[in-house]
């Protein structure tokens, strides 16, 4: 049984033309496992978000393939990239991207007008231990709590792939680290593929796999063989 | 460095910033092309009535000589007299025995006939007569012609000197014509001594004074003894009148237009500068801490509007005289009044319109932006805390969590975004009432149609007979086809048997002989017989002298001295002015003579056209296709209310959909990383375009026919068009309203598809 989640193979990402063509991606392969916990590093403009970006189905590569669960996504259309993010892909943003004129409740069970087997948006509301919180808006909560809605909005498409872009960019360091314990938890007790991409280190070390990125190249791959708890590092 | 910001910022939200350029350009447009109009028509009528010296003053009676001039010019305030006869003639049979209105003088001092080709009128010249241009225009008559009036008994044949207008004929329509026809009327000065002696009797004294000529009536009847008929001013002759309604209803529509354009413009504008205010929220936070004056940011912001509004208001003013305004002079002033020099005209008010309007714009601008602009630059540095949401009005609703949630979003929506939501139904509303008015006023012209030429005048065929018709001529004839005798003649009618004269309206009075060929109809436009015994008054006439069912209303021809008292039996209404209409039995019991103008029948009367005492015979078919020829501005006029109205529709739809895409810009991409598709996306927004538009649609449907009405109301008392509106044009409105507002929603399809996920994502602002 393949237990391939997610190979990116040679994938090339460039911008404009001629004398302004910018590479954001060089040959870049990599794969991932399923179930694993994979953090993407690297200093602002390392073309970590075009590869997250790539992967969520939010662009496409200029060259090279994407594969997740053996599909070739580069080549999908419009209209199957939609289906894509809608059926394989949870997100959660920095700066959380809930809709301001739904509750938290409203925000999770909004999965179900595009995923129509959606898990239960008050068991995920429940799980992200905001239970109590479910009739407010998204003005009247904490930034955490705000990312806790996030993330419950993301469970509850059930994907086989959580992806996060600086997750933890706009949080304080207490808050940023119970959405990590929650996400390495998925990873952990769910089995579903994390990946997140940080300019933070120190996240790395709850990683199984860190991937570095420099100049849009992939500079090394790590595995660890320990991943750390939350709680284990500092921030 | 800020106007290069200026540039480039309305290239960014061109739809916008155009749409301000539109709105101001369509509001001057209407103003000014109205009131090119409105001006150009009222100087050549100043012009006119100061060259002929027009009367502000009539005095009818019976008997008038110098001695009566003398006494009134030497009244305090009057100042030239001029002594007349005035008669109503018949032209000869080979111009359809037109009414021709003829004027016997002796001198030319008031109301000059003015001299459109020709010798000057010569009030001695007793070989010539002076006659009116149009109706020399419509029979191609020529100077040097002969032409032959019948008056007085008398068959007066005169060659032609000069063609005439004076402004008691700007207006000209024939009694028996529904619109001006020019073939049907005219007028014609002769020298009073082409009249055999006997018959030089002045009925008419016209004058001008210094004031209010109905102020003057105590001194008039004291100074002639009370041996006068009535005295009337301007507004009762309706050939100079009509114009005075037309001209005054164009004025209310420059103003009218205008203002809903403006304010429309209002509502963009606030939106607009609203949302870029905000959106430049950081950039304002530099500026200002660089060291940048908050006066010059607020220049540098209301400079927008100033710029567009400028922008506009030029091409507007442009615009309207060079196309609406020519438009309606040519058609108004070219074809269906008749004033002399009548071009578009222009004045201040125009610029000071457009300096009101770039004021107001610019005033909308500073009040949506200086909000803003009163934050510290450091807390305008930060990007703005997240717009606060909580529970709208709608969550109360029983079955709010069984809505979808395309629903309940937009629900939302509306109430955190009211001033768009108004924007957008009243915008729509608008657009929805102009197409009313266009599509409104055709039925309206189809149902009086109708209603004149089926119910009122149930006949298939009108012979018009001679002035040299006898009673008995005529009777034979209806004898031998079958139809109805007519009489038709100018009365005047009051409340009271002695009434003073601004009590008094000159009309019409038709009578008939009851065989229901032609007939009356009551308030509810259904056709009801006269009872014996009483006569039907129009509606108009009844309400403006206050007279009711059972009133008694008092008449007299012009030219007898005596008030006639008669019943009304009935309020009637007619599409152009009438006054009385009464049965023949009751007219002869009243001791007149029945003088039958015309026959009409549902027999084939074209063989008539022989009979000695016939001037013309005219189909059912003939009369309608005159009334569609001279409704043919109608179509001008629904022309202009349609683009107006798309023009509306679009740009108040389009902007409330693109400033509800650019607010939510970020919530759109974040549906689409979730897994929205684009159309899901665009129906999202086209759901409350939609819901808007229906509420404008439904708004509009009251006031469209509230408009419709009271346009058709401003036409004065010599009209009385009920306004109606067919089912089809509320749903071809509501249709073509709804139509664009889908149109719109697939005008996002391309955005939406190329949202950019990634770049809304990242960033806050």
């Amino acid at each position: 049984m393949n237990n391939t989640a997610v190979e990116f193979k040679n994938v090339v990402k460039t911008y404009g033309k001629g004398e302004g063509l910018q590479v954001a991606v060089d040959h870049v392969s990599f794969t991932i496992d399923k179930g694993e916990f994979v953090v993407i590093l690297g200093r602002s403009g390392a073309g970590k978000s075009t590869v997250l970006n790539m992967l969520g189905g939010m662009d496409v590569p200029t060259e090279g393939q994407v594969i997740v669960d053996g599909s070739d996504i580069s080549s999908y259309s419009d209209k199957q990239l939609s289906l894509y993010r809608a059926d394989t892909i949870g997100f959660i943003f920095q700066f959380y991207n809930l809709i301001p004129g739904l509750t938290a409740y409203e925000n999770v069970a909004l999965v179900k007008d595009i995923k129509k087997d959606a898990l239960d948006p008050d068991d995920m509301l429940d799980r992200v231990g905001l239970s109590d919180q479910k009739r407010k808006f998204p003005s009247q909560m904490s930034g955490g709590q705000q990312q806790r809605v996030s993330i419950a909005r993301a469970l509850a498409k059930n994907p086989k792939i959580i992806l996060g872009d600086e997750p933890t960019g706009a949080l304080d360091s207490e808050t940023g680290k119970l959405v990590i314990e929650m996400l390495q938890k998925l990873s952990t007790d769910e089995g579903n593929t994390v990946i997140l991409v940080t300019h933070n280190a120190d996240i790395a070390k709850c990683a199984n796999k860190v991937i570095h990125m420099r100049n849009g190249k992939i500079s090394s791959v790590r595995t660890n063989e320990k991943p750390l708890s939350v709680n284990e590092i500092e921030w | 460095m800020l106007n290069r910001k200026m540039l480039r910022d309305i290239k960014g939200n061109f739809a916008q910033f155009f749409s301000i350029f539109l709105l101001s350009l369509v509001a001057m447009w209407c103003y000014t092309g109205f009131q090119s109009n409105v001006i150009g028509g009222s100087k050549a009528r100043e012009q006119f009535n100061k060259d002929t010296n027009f009367s502000d003053g009539w005095i009818y009676g019976a008997g008038f000589d110098s001695q009566s001039a003398d006494k009134l010019s030497e009244i305090r305030n009057v100042n030239d007299v001029q002594l007349r006869t005035e008669v109503l003639g018949k032209a000869d049979e080979e111009y359809n025995t037109a009414e021709v209105y003829c004027y016997f003088q002796n001198a030319s001092i008031v109301t000059k006939p003015y001299i459109m080709e020709g010798d000057e009128y010569d009030p001695t010249d007793t070989e010539g007569v002076w006659l009116f241009y149009r109706f020399a225009n419509a029979w191609d008559l020529k100077l040097g012609d002969s032409f032959t009036v019948h008056v007085l008994g008398q068959d007066i044949e005169k060659k032609i000197k000069g063609l005439i207008t004076t402004p008691e004929y700007e207006f000209a329509c024939a009694s028996t014509d529904t619109d001006t026809d020019f073939h049907n009327i005219g007028c014609a000065y002769f020298s009073m001594n082409v009249l055999p002696d006997e018959l030089q009797l002045y009925n008419e004294m016209t004058f001008t004074c210094d004031t209010d000529p109905l102020k003057l009536e105590d001194d008039i009847s004291e100074a002639l003894d009370g041996n006068y008929a009535f005295l009337a001013d301007r507004k009762s002759i309706d050939g100079y009148n009509r114009l005075t309604d037309e001209l005054a209803q164009h004025d209310s529509f420059s103003y009218i237009f205008s203002f809903v354009f403006v304010a429309i413009a209002i509502l963009v504008i606030t939106t607009t500068m609203k949302r870029m205010v905000a959106q430049q929220r950081t950039q304002i936070g530099t500026l200002n801490a660089l060291g940048m004056k908050n006066s010059k940011i607020i220049r540098h912001y209301v400079s927008f509007s100033l710029v567009l509004s400028a922008l506009g208001c030029v091409a507007g003013i442009i615009l309207g005289i060079f196309t609406l305004g020519r438009v309606m002079v040519d058609m108004f002033g070219g074809e269906f009044y008749s004033v002399p020099n009548w071009s578009a005209g222009y004045d201040f008010k125009s610029i000071g319109l457009a300096a009101t309007i770039i004021l107001i714009c610019t005033g909308s601008a500073f009040l949506s932006c200086r909000k803003i602009l009163k934050i510290h630059p450091s807390e305008a540095l930060r990007p703005a805390v997240t717009s606060s949401a909580k529970p709208c009005i709608f969550e109360k609703l029983p079955f709010w969590n069984n809505l979808s949630f395309n629903t309940r979003y937009n629900l939302r929506d509306v109430s955190r975004s009211k001033l768009r939501a108004v924007m957008g139904v009243f915008g729509t509303m608008m657009g929805m009432i102009v197409m009313l008015l266009g599509l409104g006023a055709y039925d309206t012209v189809d149902f009086v149609k109708e209603w004149y030429f089926s119910d009122i005048q149930n006949y298939s065929y009108q012979v018009l007979f001679n002035d040299n018709c006898t009673l008995e001529q005529a009777e034979e004839l209806r004898a031998q086809i079958d139809g109805e005798l007519i009489s038709m003649q100018p009365i005047s009618i009051a409340a009271s048997s002695r009434p003073t004269s601004d009590e008094i309206i000159s009309c019409k009075l038709a009578v008939s002989e009851g065989k229901g060929l032609y007939c009356v109809s009551d308030k509810e436009l259904d056709v009801v017989p006269i009872e014996m015994g009483t006569v039907a008054l129009t509606m108009k006439q009844a309400d403006k002298l206050g007279i009711k069912k059972g009133d008694k209303v008092y008449w007299k021809s012009s030219d007898g001295n005596e008030w006639n008292e008669s019943t009304v039996g009935l309020i009637s209404r007619h599409p152009s002015i009438t006054g009385i209409t009464m049965l023949r039995e009751d007219y002869e019991a009243q001791g007149f003579e029945f003088s039958p103008a015309m026959m009409v029948s549902k027999n084939d009367c074209t063989s008539a056209k022989d009979s000695d005492c016939v001037s013309a015979v005219h189909s059912m078919n003939d009369l309608r296709a005159s009334f569609d020829k001279s409704m043919e501005v109608m179509d001008l006029l629904v022309y202009f209310m349609v683009l107006f109205s798309v023009i509306l529709i679009v740009v108040v739809l389009y902007n409330s959909g693109n400033l509800s895409f650019n607010e939510r810009e970020k919530e759109l991409a974040t549906l689409k990383v979730m897994g929205f598709t684009s159309a899901r996306i665009r129906r999202l927004i086209s759901t409350q375009n939609l819901w808007l538009s229906v509420i404008g649609v439904i708004c509009g449907v009251p006031f469209g026919r509230v408009a419709l009405q009271a346009m058709m109301d401003s036409n004065g008392d010599a009209i009385d068009w009920p306004c109606s509106m067919a089912l089809s044009s509320y749903l071809l409105s509501a249709g073509f309203v709804m139509g664009v507002s889908i149109l719109v929603g697939f005008m996002f399809s391309r955005r939406i598809k190329h949202i950019d996920m990634v770049g809304v994502l990242k960033g806050m602002e």
